[in-house]
């Protein structure tokens, strides 16, 4: 690949740069310091990898957009052209994003223009005869590189290239290792590094102890923990004591079954022999009592006692029911009845029976006697016609005679009552005064009204006064339009005489033609002629032209003033009648407006006169004819009709005379009606005063005064009788009450009248009193049958204490025990039947018993051995027998609880658990310890091997191209074998340090190195130009010599396409290397290249603003 | 049909280690695996009517069993001896005897073979000597005792723990005497390694980790039956003229190790990959244990190795996507196969690198003269002197691995 054309619209200080028609090979581009050759470098270097390192270095400032491009040649191989590829490579830092761009964000790594990648690139394939949409990646232009191998390797400065540090391990001195063995060096040693610092932590650890102590600290712990918790013969001497415990349990259980055994016939043979001591006992007995006599003399006197005792006994029960009967028949008898203990009061009352029948009698006496009272007084009522009035019966009155009651009124004066009468006859008169009166006045407004109508009626919408009114100002408004007709002729006739009279005047003020005419020449002949004096050479015009000028401003001047002079007094005079006829004519339009808004007014009351009347709407029209005489009639129209307006004026005073009668008249009717109602209501209240009803009339009231008195008497008199009467019912009606009371009392109903429940009481009591007799007489015979009863009792008691002394005596505490104590004959019988019993049990209980003769012995030593004696034993034993039994189970219960605890117990296989976890990671560490021994030793194993046989192939390569620059004086570069070291070897086999040698000599060291590293770059397809700026600056001219033809022969020697591009600020090295054949341009002059004048003729032909910044102006 | 069952190494008190991230179902499982695995071995005995089980190497340490482990023992010997069925205690230490007998409790049926007193039974009328081996010495005393007879046969038991690294196990193993035809001799080992050919090799019926030998179990012997028509011919794993030698798989654990090719595999990809080998691994196991113990479902224990070409950075990648795979895998193993743990998933270190050495095409970088073929060839040349170190093909992948990783 090689760079054609080189494009930079910004970067840096360039501006608008161009370099064209740059070849393959060498292109030594020489020129002044400060003239652009490191921002060339650097600007290649961004267009290839971007402006981000620039930013980042601070060799742009990311705020200043910056833009170029390249033209680079790629693919020109065996093939010659057809594989020949141009493209251009563009790319820019601009947009509105970079504003905010500062340094310190890319060295953040995380901003680009935009916010995307970085900036923005395009390439594009140029002379494509294809079309190509496959999109082209500068990745792969540029190749597998990135912008660090490039910038150390193939575009470098003296700053990269005098310094190792840019080959060191972080750099590309990597990849010279790499290049050799596939593996860089230094990773290698790291590598190393870290597996003998993993082995140190693994072996050493960071405290006190190593992880393997303590790994084994914690199994030793795990194991010493093991062993506290180990009992190792716990289980199988367990399983042995549970063997011996079920061994003797088994001959403890025989033992007992043979204890059983006995101690089942000691129990046996205990009650059998029982059974014969029975029976032995039984046959004693009965021996005995065959030898006395079996009744006893107090059997007899027990006999006779006891029927003394029965006797007594049926005695007591006989006086018990008799004295039982006596108290029922007592307690038969009511003890207290209620008309018994009120027998007092019914006797008190029994003695009041014959006041009660004397009130009886005063009672329907007075009654009789209110009665009639109350006839007569209802008589009376009837006569005096009070019987509509007062009819209401009083539903409070209990007294049928009270029913009617008379006015409390009726006792006041009547006096009042005919004065109220009288007012209320005068008010009745007036009202029938003022009606009449009323009447009258309407007939006579209706006679007006007809008189009125007759006379035109009076006008619609308007009042009549109003009719006179627009009459008036319409006659005004007539005459007014007349003379203002008249005015406005007069002042058309003003005005055409100022017309005439301005038309003259306006003729007048034209200056005439001849004096125009000689004016108009005479300042043209002056003007000429002062102009000419003026511009023209005097010595052409002479003293002449200043005269004919003189006189020519003469004429000038009095030709202005003679027009200004005629013009001013007839523009004064014109002025004057102007002024006259726009007065005139101002007046003239204000009686003309005048005229406007009087036949406006006219028309508007001809429009109302045609809604009032047809007859003044038709001499309206007659007006609104012809002006003059339409108006003059139409005045007369009006004055007439004023005359007509004025008459019915007169006739509408009379009818609103009549009116104002009618509403007097009404009135006062209105005032006769109230004073009327008035009366009434005052005769109708005395009537209410006086408790009568509204509706009576004065007659009525006339002859109800006239019995009034008679009324009062006879209403008095029944009243005190009414009164009588009432006085002694209740009198009755609370004697009545006193025997109910006493009835209630004695649980009875109250029937009838009071003398019958006197009558009912006194049977009552006289029935109760025979009652109480036949009580008594009981009492007293109840009172016998008691003492008789506890006479009997008193004797059944003696003859209890005779019984139960013989009781006493024989010491028996029931009848039995005596009869048996003193009757011994059933016992006897009773006793031969048992003894007869028991010998028959003990011979089935002997024969039953299974060894009856042992039985027999047993009983026979029993004086010597009881029977007890011998069961307690046996029984002793077996209770022992078992003891020791339960003893040996409930051991073997725990030892087998103990093994089902120890079977549970998981305590120690945890520890196990523990323990192998132990012994496992203590088996991984020492796995990894031993594998991390085996890789450091292998890998230290193969690094010796591969730096005993293996030397890079790149320094090989170096060698060569320092052999080269150095003419031979150096003739080898190796690497150590354990570490990142370059040696040089001098012609006499001395190896040196890099950084002992000199400057040059090293430089041309590390030149080597990125030479042999550049081929191996191209070898594996990167072919990027190499760009050197300032590289040879510290050779002198004859490492400089070297250099130039080196780096010639390192081009050529190379198949394909490869560019470099040397920027020298050194004349001599652009002519040392024009000497070795390479293409030189020297920017800032126009000499040509002497390897490729016709490249460089080009690039003068098409040289413009860059190439003169780069080469200078021409000369 | 066995005359007698061979236990190797039960080591009833000695634990597996459990992984870290193992669920609590596989860990009881584990936990109890190895007295599972005896009680399947005394379960097969005495279906297959043996006269005699015969535990042999590490049985247990008194001073570290735990009391459920020795009754758990116990009540195994006393069942196969209420079934006739004698176990044999093979130690070397005669005095430990009476210490064994005493920790178990003196069960019935529980006998021992020493080298001074073998044990002595007659199988099918053929008198059978069971000896304990613990050093050259008790080697010696029963060449000097041992006689050819027909019906006579001499069974020497030995051990790892009989021999120390100073006196080499061959020392005494490779006498003639051991050669002779009514004479066998069984090793109870964990480690890998060849043994002569005419020593019965007896691994640990229970298998501890990936690092033990594969073909655990209990094995069989069958002595010399003329009209044998019971078919196991093709399922010996060593068969002499006279006698049957067969391997029994009745371990509860199985420890098995997988190895698949990947090249460029996602994680995916991958745990469908080795999906499908264990699924194919598990059923040949469990295929295997059926037909000695026809419910056996042992839990397979499986160690993934990812096979990468020689490719470093395929090996980096696989460990990186290592638990991610693990963890899909032992996802669908909990939800498919309950009895499959995934232990670790993992570049093989196993594989050869000779395919890195010199005899590679010369590529760039470096080409022949790189630094990874020289240590391939240095790790092929030390595999050509010793095939079975396999620590320096590990090394090699470490080391490169390391430096790829940089």
């Amino acid at each position: 690949m090689h760079i054609e054309q080189l494009e930079i619209d910004s970067f840096g200080g360039l501006q608008q740069v161009r370099l064209e028609n740059l070849g393959q090979g060498i292109e030594v581009i020489h020129g002044t310091n400060e003239i652009g050759k490191t921002s060339l470098l650097e600007f290649i270097r961004a267009v290839f990898f971007g402006f981000e390192g620039l930013f980042r270095r601070g060799v742009l400032d990311p705020k200043v957009p910056c833009s170029g491009r390249l033209i680079v040649v790629t693919g020109k191989g065996p093939q010659g052209n057809r594989e020949r590829q141009r493209f251009l490579i563009e790319r820019r830092h601009e947009g509105p994003g970079i504003a905010t761009l500062t340094r310190k964000s890319y060295e953040d790594n995380i901003v680009g223009l935009g916010g995307d990648e970085g900036d923005i690139i395009s390439v594009e394939q140029l002379d494509s005869t294809r079309r190509d949409t496959q999109r082209i990646y500068l990745h792969d232009i540029v190749g597998d590189i990135d912008e660090s191998t490039f910038t150390n390797v193939m575009a470098f400065g003296l700053d990269e290239l005098h310094e190792l540090r840019t080959l060191e391990p972080e750099g590309c001195g990597s990849r010279l290792y790499e290049l050799a063995n596939g593996l860089d060096r230094s990773r290698v040693s790291k590598t190393i590094h870290q597996i003998e610092e993993a082995l140190q932590r693994l072996e050493q650890g960071d405290g006190e102890q190593t992880p393997r102590q303590h790994l084994f600290t914690k199994r030793d712990s795990v194991r010493k923990d093991e062993c506290e918790a180990q009992n190792a013969y716990y289980v199988g001497d367990l399983f042995i004591e549970h063997a011996r415990i079920t061994r003797e349990i088994s001959s403890l259980e025989k033992a007992i079954n043979k204890a059983t055994v006995a101690e089942n016939l000691a129990r046996d043979a205990l009650p059998t022999s029982r059974l014969l001591h029975d029976w032995q006992e039984l046959s004693d007995e009965l021996e005995s009592l065959r030898k006395v006599s079996l009744v006893h003399p107090d059997f007899d006197g027990w006999q006779q006692d006891l029927k003394k005792r029965n006797h007594a006994f049926r005695v007591v029960q006989k006086r018990l029911k008799e004295r039982r009967r006596l108290a029922r028949q007592l307690a038969d008898h009511e003890s207290k009845t209620a008309i018994w203990n009120k027998r007092v009061e019914i006797t008190g009352l029994l003695e009041d029976r014959s006041h009660i029948e004397r009130l009886i009698a005063d009672v329907t006496r007075t009654e009789a006697h209110a009665k009639l009272a109350a006839r007569r007084f209802g008589e009376q009522i009837g006569l005096c016609g009070l019987t509509k009035v007062i009819s209401v019966e009083n539903p409070q009155s209990t007294d049928l005679s009270m029913a009617v009651v008379l006015p409390e009124g009726l006792s006041l004066s009547f006096g009042p009552l005919r004065n109220r009468a009288r007012s209320c006859k005068r008010a009745s008169r007036a009202v029938v005064s003022a009606r009449r009166e009323l009447s009258k006045a309407r007939s006579e407004l209706e006679k007006a009204e007809r008189a009125f109508d007759k006379d035109g009626g009076v006008l619609s919408g308007s009042t009549l006064t109003a009719a006179i009114e627009a009459a008036t100002e319409q006659s005004a408004a007539i005459r007014n339009r007349i003379s203002a007709g008249q005015r406005l002729t007069e002042l058309q006739q003003t005005i055409t005489q100022l017309e005439q009279e301005m038309s003259k005047q306006l003729a007048s003020q034209v200056m005439p033609l001849n004096w125009l005419l000689g004016l108009g020449s005479i300042f043209v002949i002056g003007s000429g002629m002062l102009l000419s004096g003026l511009l023209l050479p005097s010595v052409v015009t002479g003293p002449l032209a200043y005269v004919i000028a003189a006189l020519g401003l003469a004429g000038t001047g009095v030709a202005s003033v003679m027009t200004w002079t005629l013009d001013k007094s007839s523009g004064k005079r014109l002025g004057e009648t102007r002024r006259q006829h726009a007065l005139a004519q101002k007046q003239q339009d204000n009686v003309a407006a005048q005229c406007q808004t009087l036949d406006t007014t006219i028309a508007k009351f001809t429009n109302q006169f045609s809604n009032s009347s047809t007859e003044t709407h038709d001499v309206l029209e007659k007006m609104a004819q012809p002006p003059q005489s339409d108006l003059e009639r139409r005045a007369a129209r009006a004055e007439a009709e004023i005359i007509r307006l004025e008459h019915i004026a007169s006739h509408e005073g009379f009818l609103r005379g009549h009116n104002e009668r009618i509403s007097k008249s009404k009135e006062k009717l209105k005032l006769a009606l109230s004073r009327r109602k008035k009366s009434i209501e005052r005769w109708q209240k005395s009537l209410e005063h006086r408790g009568l009803p509204k509706t009576l009339r004065p007659s009525e009231v006339w002859r109800i005064g006239t019995h009034r008195h008679e009324l009062l008497t006879l209403d008095d008199d029944r009243r005190r009788l009414s009164d009588e009467a009432r006085h002694k019912r209740e009198e009755l009606a609370a004697a009545s009450r006193r025997i109910e009371a006493v009835l209630v009392d004695c649980e009875l109903l109250p029937e009838g009248t009071a003398l019958d429940q006197l009558q009912q009481l006194d049977d009552l009591l006289s029935k109760q009193r025979q009652l109480h007799e036949r009580q008594k007489t009981c009492h007293r015979r109840l009172e016998k049958a008691r003492i008789r009863h506890r006479q009997a009792i008193r004797k059944l008691k003696a003859c209890d204490r005779t019984l139960k002394a013989r009781l006493d005596r024989w010491d028996a505490e029931t009848e039995e025990i005596f009869l048996s104590k003193t009757d011994r004959r059933t016992y006897f019988d009773e006793l031969t039947e048992k003894t007869r019993i028991a010998e028959r049990n003990w011979h089935d209980a002997r024969s039953r018993f299974e060894d009856p003769p042992l039985l027999d012995i047993w009983i026979e030593q029993s004086s010597e051995i009881s029977l007890e004696r011998r069961l307690s034993d046996t029984e002793v034993a077996t209770k022992e027998l078992r003891e020791n039994l339960d003893r040996h189970k409930a051991r073997l219960a725990e030892v087998e609880k103990d093994i089902r605890l120890a079977e549970k117990n998981t305590k120690l296989e945890t520890m196990q658990q523990q323990s192998a976890v132990v012994d496992a990671q203590i088996v991984a560490h020492d796995q990894r310890i031993e594998l991390l021994k085996c890789t450091r030793q292998l890998l230290e194993r193969t690094r010796a091997e591969v730096a005993r046989h293996h030397q890079p192939a790149a320094l090989i390569e170096a060698s060569h191209w320092l052999s080269r620059l150095t003419e031979g004086r150096y003739s080898q570069i190796t690497t150590a074998a354990d570490e990142a070291r370059l040696d040089v070897h001098d012609a006499a086999g001395v190896i040196w340090n890099p950084e002992r040698l000199s400057r040059g000599t090293r430089e041309q060291v590390f030149l080597a190195l990125r030479l042999a590293l550049v081929r191996n770059l191209h070898e594996q397809g990167i072919t990027l130009p190499v760009v050197m700026d300032d590289a040879l600056v510290n050779f002198d001219d004859q490492r400089a010599r070297a250099a130039s033809r080196t780096l010639v022969e390192f081009m050529q020697d190379r198949n394909g396409d490869h560019q470099m591009l040397v920027l020298t600020c050194h004349a001599h090295v652009a002519a040392l290397f024009r000497k070795a054949k390479a293409t030189v341009r020297t920017l800032g002059s126009s000499h040509t290249p002497l390897a490729n004048p016709a490249d460089s003729d080009v690039s003068q032909q098409h040289s413009w603003r860059a190439e003169e910044y780069f080469f200078g102006e021409a000369e | 049909m066995f005359d007698l069952l061979f236990v190797g190494n039960p080591a009833v008190d000695e634990a597996i280690a459990e992984p870290e991230d193992m669920p609590q179902s596989l860990i009881a499982r584990l936990r109890r695996a190895t007295l599972k695995t005896l009680e399947n071995t005394y379960e097969l005995a005495i279906e297959s009517r043996a006269q005699a089980i015969v535990l042999c190497g590490s049985i247990l340490n008194p001073a570290r069993v735990s009391p459920a482990q020795l009754i758990s023992l116990r009540r195994l010997i006393l069942r196969a001896a209420e079934e006739d069925c004698e176990t044999l205690w093979i130690t070397s230490n005669p005095t430990e005897v009476q210490e064994y007998l005493r920790v178990l409790g003196e069960p019935k049926g529980l006998s021992f073979a020493t080298p001074v007193h073998p044990w002595t039974g007659t199988i099918r009328s053929t008198t059978i000597e069971l000896w304990a081996l613990s050093n050259n010495t008790d080697f010696d005393r029963f060449a000097t005792q041992s006689s050819f007879e027909p019906l006579h046969r001499q069974i020497l038991v030995g051990s790892d723990a009989c021999y120390t690294p100073s006196r080499s196990m061959t020392s005494f193993l490779s006498s003639s005497h051991t050669t002779q035809a009514n004479t066998l001799v069984i090793w109870a080992t964990n480690a890998i390694r060849a043994l002569p050919q005419h020593i019965f090799s007896l691994p640990a019926i229970q298998s501890r980790s990936h690092t033990d030998a594969q073909n655990s179990g209990c094995y069989g012997l069958t002595f010399y039956r003329p009209q044998s028509t019971d078919g196991d011919d093709s399922t010996s794993v060593k068969k002499s003229p006279v006698d049957q030698w067969k391997q029994l798989p009745v371990s509860e654990v199985l420890w098995r190790t997988i190895r698949v090719e990947s090249a460029d595999d996602d994680h995916e990809a991958l745990s469908q990959l080795l999906w499908e080998a264990c699924n194919s691994l598990v059923d040949d196991e469990i295929n295997k244990a059926k037909e000695v113990i026809p419910d056996a479902m042992p839990l397979v224990i499986i160690s993934c190795q990812i096979a990468c070409g020689t490719s470093i950075t395929r090996r980096l990648e696989v460990s990186e996507i290592a638990p991610e795979t693990k963890n899909i895998l032992r996802e669908r193993c909990a939800a498919a196969s309950p009895h499959i743990w995934i232990a670790s998933i993992s570049a093989d270190v196993a594989e050869p690198l000779a395919a890195l050495g010199r005899n590679r095409s010369g590529g760039r970088p470096g080409a022949s003269n790189s630094f990874t073929s020289a240590l391939a060839d240095l790790v092929t040349e030390a595999e050509s002197e010793s095939p079975a170190a396999l620590v320096d093909r590990e090394a090699a992948w470490l080391a490169l691995e390391l430096l790829e990783s940089e």
